[in-house]
């Protein structure tokens, strides 16, 4: 996979026409956003964020804790509304959630009365779509995630890694165009997250989508990611890019790899 | 400084314990020098709670013998400090009340207490918030009065499970170095649990390395790196990948 | 933990059954003193009060007619109260609206107790069934419109989030996120509001009644049978337990996503 040099954090170009490449899938422009907190103090979460997302790219969204990213990402899904600016897909202001965007969220948010097989058809449940057809369509998903014989569980049955493995599953099977994935392998161990990371890479591998993938991890970032964009503390703006040309599979221990994560390490607030 | 010069502070023998018929630790022997800083890391699920929490006399093990300083291990008479997973600071006492907590408990005298209490402020850095509320505390400040708390009273034994794992990236890493910072100045026996190996070789003069249950040592690496250690540095990387082929392959 | 669990039950049954032989020692005891004369029986003769009652017909029907009595009318009730109760505190507290309109109503009605709704019962339904149904109506419906409505208050916003990512309108987030959310506390209702309707039993059937449990209890003040009274408690006691219970029961196998959490 080798990274694309692409230019589109000059806040001056505010059509999608003026940066080079191919029409990106994702284009935020001059997001803003602001929260009111206790007492009426306002905080200024995310100021004028500029990006733009190619089609089938990996994404990697970097930054300190607490500073936006989670409220950047509600809103390119939809969940949340800027104070100014917009989002687009495929041109298209973002305006709601929709079914073509799909989060993996960090809590997993699986829903504890469902089935992995509940839980995985639950997006076409929602649109509609048949029992039969629906379940078939979950049974790939749960396959795919490396899940197959654990239909029937429950969320409370599964470790932490498992369940974010639903939680991918889900989003994938609701046909999204764009996978949001919100830091998902924050809460889980060590071990465990480097397991994951391989998995959500051969997941990617095997159905390609355009996915934007959010951590505080510089080693996790430059693990997965084609382009890392690199947030400032708040408010949150972009601070750089990083285009990664390692091959995969990548290793945390290989000499350009540790090069790169001192590279951003000494750029960012963030720490090794 | 080689950690072989030092004498032993802990010993641990034969220490065995099984629930039932699930066997989890198996004849675990090592020891622990004076003032070392010891990690202990292993697969996921292979018992390392259940070995401190033996360890720690928390629960009784079912065979097997601890010995600090060549007695017994005997909470009563040893100070054993635990540093959990989550933030276990007590809600309802301040940051100094805190602090303050271990030391009422061991029964200290008043005025040693005070000034044991205002020592550990000033190590930590929370001096200026001691009338503060835990929750009115970020997760690391909070987790820095736990280690306030855990060092005041001058533990025999400091075991710490896991308790950076809850953090974000960056916070861990401070704490790291806080730890680091806090151990040489105190100079105390710190015995640390982790999953992250990098933290482990970050952190560590000495890694034990479980294996699966039933639970045994499977090796011990000595990393004699100079301090402040650098993960980009070929022999960080080396005992790194080290420790990493031991955990993965089984 | 399936281990230990397993090894702690033989242990769990003789507590219990050692604390209740003690108390009825006690109890025994007490009355051996003779303070109390008449008006306290002794177990003996409580459990001689039963065992007549249990062949022999009391007023017009045997022991398990008044228990069916009982039942049917703190059963009607509790039936009752879940059509009427749950949808009510769903949507007071899934609409905004409604709870607005609705919620201060409740409220001022919550603190009257069954009881004091006997008079106004007997005036508007007179003295058959429905005065006592209508009490024990009461009783279960509070706490069943009140823990609707937490339930569906506390729903994870994170859950409405994932639904609504997924594509879900306002009714599916509804019905298909909030309300099985809500199940836990729906059942806690349930468990609460028909216990409190069966406590209400004896309130009701004060109102001109001929069969029941209260009614025994009433027959027993009457007839200055206070081993009658007694028993009628303890068995107002053991069917509310075995209820219970089998609601508990219910909930398991209706949710059973909900953790084991056992001792």
């Amino acid at each position: 996979m080798e990274a694309r040099d692409i230019d589109v954090t000059n806040p001056n170009t505010r059509n999608s026409g003026a940066c080079r490449g191919p029409q990106p899938k994702i284009a935020a422009q001059n997001v803003c956003k602001s929260f009111a907190g206790i007492g009426g103090a306002v905080t200024e979460v995310l100021r004028d964020i500029n990006l733009a997302v190619v089609e089938n790219e990996f994404l990697v969204i970097l930054g300190p804790g607490q500073c936006g990213k989670t409220t950047f990402l509600n809103i390119v899904c939809g969940l949340d509304q800027p104070d100014s600016g917009s989002v687009y897909l495929d041109g298209e202001e973002v305006v709601g959630p929709d079914p073509k965007r799909g989060m993996v969220f960090q809590r997993m948010a699986l829903f504890p009365w469902s089935t992995v097989m509940e839980n995985v058809a639950m997006g076409p449940k929602l649109r509609g779509i048949g029992r039969k057809e629906r379940e078939e369509k979950a049974a790939h998903f749960i396959e795919l995630v490396g899940l197959a014989g654990f239909e029937k569980s429950y969320p409370h049955q599964l470790s932490g890694g498992m369940k974010q493995r639903v939680g991918i599953a889900r989003a994938y099977c609701n046909d999204p165009e764009v996978l949001l994935m919100d830091e998902p392998f924050g809460h889980l161990d060590a071990q465990t997250r480097y397991q994951m990371e391989d998995e959500v890479l051969r997941i990617w591998g095997q159905a390609k989508r355009t996915v934007i993938f959010v951590t505080n991890n510089i080693e996790e970032a430059v693990y997965l990611g084609n382009r890392i964009v690199l947030l400032g503390r708040c408010p949150a703006s972009v601070k750089a890019e990083y285009a990664i040309d390692l091959p995969w599979p990548r290793r945390y221990t290989d000499p350009k790899f540790l090069a790169l994560r001192k590279e951003i390490a000494d750029n960012s607030d963030l720490a090794l | 400084m080689t950690a072989e010069k030092r004498k032993i502070k802990v010993q641990v023998r034969n220490l065995t314990k099984q629930f039932d018929d699930l066997l989890v630790l198996d004849d675990i022997s090592f020891h622990v020098y004076e003032g070392e800083f010891l990690c202990i890391v292993g697969p996921t699920g292979c018992g390392k709670t259940t070995f401190l929490n033996v360890l720690s006399k928390l629960i009784p093990a079912s065979s097997g013998d601890i010995y600090i300083d060549g007695e017994a291990a005997d909470p009563r008479k040893h100070n054993l400090s635990f540093v959990f997973q989550e933030p276990s600071s007590m809600p309802w006492r301040t940051v100094e009340d805190n602090i303050r907590f271990g030391l009422e408990v061991k029964k200290v005298a008043r005025d040693q207490v005070e000034g044991r209490t205002n020592e550990m402020l000033d190590l930590v850095g929370l001096k200026e918030f001691r009338k503060y509320y835990p929750r009115q505390l970020s997760a690391s400040m909070d987790q820095r009065v736990v280690i306030a708390r855990a060092f005041a009273i001058n533990p025999d034994l400091m075991l710490m499970d896991e308790p950076y794992c809850q953090l974000d990236v960056k916070l861990r890493y401070y704490l790291e170095d806080e730890i680091i910072r806090i151990w040489r100045e105190l100079k105390r026996t710190v015995i640390f649990v982790t999953h992250n190996i990098e933290e482990a070789v970050y952190v560590a003069e000495r890694i034990l390395v479980l294996t699966p249950k039933p639970t045994t040592i499977k090796a011990e690496i000595k990393v004699d790196l100079p301090r402040p250690r650098n993960f980009a540095d070929p022999e960080f990387v080396r005992i790194r990948e080290e420790v990493t082929e031991m955990i993965k392959w089984w | 933990m399936a281990e230990l669990t397993s090894r702690f039950r033989p242990k769990a049954h003789v507590l219990p059954i050692a604390s209740l032989f003690l108390m009825v020692a006690l109890w025994q005891l007490v009355v051996g003193t003779g303070n109390f004369g008449k008006a306290l029986p002794s177990p003996m003769a409580v459990a001689r009060q039963f065992w007549l009652m249990l062949f022999e017909p009391i007023g017009r029907t045997s022991l398990y007619g008044h228990i069916w009595a009982s039942l049917v009318r703190v059963l009607s009730a509790f039936v009752v109260a879940i059509i009427t109760g749950i949808p009510l505190g769903l949507l007071m507290g899934w609409n905004k609206k409604f709870e607005a309109m609705v919620k201060p109503i409740f409220e001022m009605f919550r603190p009257i107790p069954p009881i004091a709704w006997i008079p106004l019962a007997i005036l508007w339904f007179g003295i058959d069934e429905t005065p006592k149904i209508f009490i024990c109506f009461i009783g279960a419906f509070v706490p069943v419109v009140m823990n609707a409505y937490t339930g569906i208050r506390f729903t994870e916003p994170m859950l409405l989030d994932a639904a609504r990512m997924l594509g879900g309108n306002r009714r599916q987030l509804f019905t298909e996120v909030a309300i099985p959310s809500a199940m836990g506390a729906i059942f806690a209702g349930l468990q609460n509001g028909l216990s409190l309707s069966w406590m209400c039993v004896l309130a009701a059937e004060m109102v001109g009644a001929q069969e029941g449990i209260g009614y025994l209890i009433l027959l027993g003040m009457d007839m200055s049978n206070p081993a009658m009274i007694i028993t009628g408690m303890l068995l107002i006691g053991a069917i509310g337990a075995a209820i219970a219970v089998l609601l508990r029961y219910a909930e398991k196998r209706i949710c059973p996503w909900k953790r084991e959490i056992s001792m």
